[in-house]
């Protein structure tokens, strides 16, 4: 049983939504003349030229920034239920939170002097 | 719905999963099954904690933990698997043969 | 049936169904990078059925660290580890495969027999919580306070793992420059040659 309040609207335009691009696609490809030239064929019609390949080896930094990312995120979850629920809480879990928190700038002091932030 | 139906989807997307474990040669995929497994175990926490305990969502809170080791999973997988690929050139599991008698 | 019911039918239908054939799409997809667009479409799907299944903290979290992290962490691997790799023709391949998928139909038939035999007892009669939210959060301060703090414990140990392991080569090298890494190539723009217009 459903019991959530205000998510039968988000259920409805969702549906209505995933209707969207099927209509929007299929209409275009009713009322379009089928003209297949060779500018047709280009990634972009009416933009830069694309020049090299696009398998390229990308650069370790944005591995190690998106790093950083994921663990400050699953943080993030973890702190929001503590934020919404504060009032409720009290002292004591006030300072469990500064522990968690205390923890994770552990991890990010390392991980700044380690150079894990910095793009040059 | 019933209950079953939100198990059976789960138990089909963890044997999908098992089937990009054993078969995938990329290691990036086997990562990608592994996180399938996972998230058929969040749904099926997800379905016993609303239609088994819907006083105390006990398997919701079990759902972030789960979601958190993954996240930590995967951040460290995918980091031995670029290590592997600068000491190896490659990320075949075929060739990854270094602890096999 | 009323018009809510439907709606949450047709759409956990729908949303079941996306995540059966993204997740195949996973698997079975040659481009590697299809598949981890497809890993979002099945992350994103399970999102929705969260929802349906009234977790609505569930969902925002698996859409914040599995759309928004792990999938963007998954493709930045892609695209550090992507060579066109031409992988070695194993001998007898598809035995593999086909005992691979024999073994994963027969796990879900045995689950399926097993948990359509379980006599489950939905309990209806409880009332759910006015948040979860709330909820949740006073679960991580008062039983689940211990996992809760060993989580952080456990990022900071992923968070430390992965740089050492990531950035091995810098280490090494007397400063921290990136050994192996391509020199910046020159800007330019190349024009195609354009053809008189006929």
């Amino acid at each position: 049983m459903f019991t959530l309040i205000g998510y039968e609207y988000f259920l409805g335009f969702l549906l209505l939504c995933s209707l969207v691009p099927v209509l929007a696609l299929s209409a275009s490809k009713l009322l379009r003349p089928s003209n297949r030239g060779p500018e047709r064929r280009t990634t972009y019609e009416s933009g830069m030229e694309p020049f090299g390949g696009a398998w390229i080896q990308f650069n370790i930094r944005y591995y190690m920034f998106a790093l950083v990312f994921v663990i400050f995120d699953v943080e993030t979850v973890f702190l929001y239920p503590w934020a919404v629920a504060f009032h409720r809480l009290g002292v004591l879990a006030f300072i469990e939170a500064l522990i968690f928190i205390a923890i994770l700038i552990v991890g990010l002091v390392y991980a700044w002097r380690k150079g894990a932030l910095e793009w040059s | 719905m019933p209950l079953e139906f939100f198990l059976l989807l789960a138990a089909a997307l963890f044997c999908i999963g098992i089937y990009g474990l054993i078969t995938s040669r990329n290691a990036v995929r086997v990562l990608m099954s592994v996180e399938l497994l996972l998230n058929s175990v969040n749904i099926n926490l997800v379905a016993f904690s609303n239609f088994l305990d819907r006083q105390n969502i006990n398997g919701q809170v079990f759902t972030v933990f789960v979601i958190t080791v993954a996240a930590a999973e995967a951040a460290v997988g995918l980091a031995i698997i670029l290590a592997i690929y600068r000491n190896r050139d490659t990320v075949d599991m075929e060739q990854f043969n270094l602890l096999k008698w | 049936m009323t018009l809510a019911d439907g709606v949450q039918l047709v759409s956990t239908l729908i949303l079941a169904a996306m995540v059966i054939g993204a997740a195949l799409g996973v698997v079975l997809f040659d481009n590697i990078v299809y598949s981890a667009f497809t890993l979002g479409g099945v992350f994103i799907s399970i999102a929705g059925l969260y929802i349906l299944m009234n977790a609505d903290f569930v969902s925002a979290a698996q859409v914040l660290i599995y759309v928004g992290a792990v999938n963007v962490l998954i493709l930045f691997a892609i695209m550090l580890v992507n060579k066109q790799e031409v992988y070695s023709p194993v001998p007898r391949r598809w035995i593999r495969k086909l005992s691979a998928a024999l073994v994963s139909a027969g796990l879900f038939g045995l689950l399926t027999v097993m948990l359509l035999q379980t006599e489950w007892l939905p309990n209806a009669a409880q009332t759910a919580p006015d948040s979860t939210v709330i909820l949740i959060g006073e679960h991580f301060f008062s039983d689940y306070l211990l996992p809760f703090e060993l989580a952080s414990i456990l990022l900071l140990m992923a968070l430390v793992g992965a740089v050492v392991i990531a950035r091995r080569e810098s280490i090494v090298g007397e400063d921290t420059a990136i050994v192996g890494e391509q020199p910046a190539p020159v800007l330019e723009l190349p024009e195609r040659p354009r053809e008189p217009v006929a």
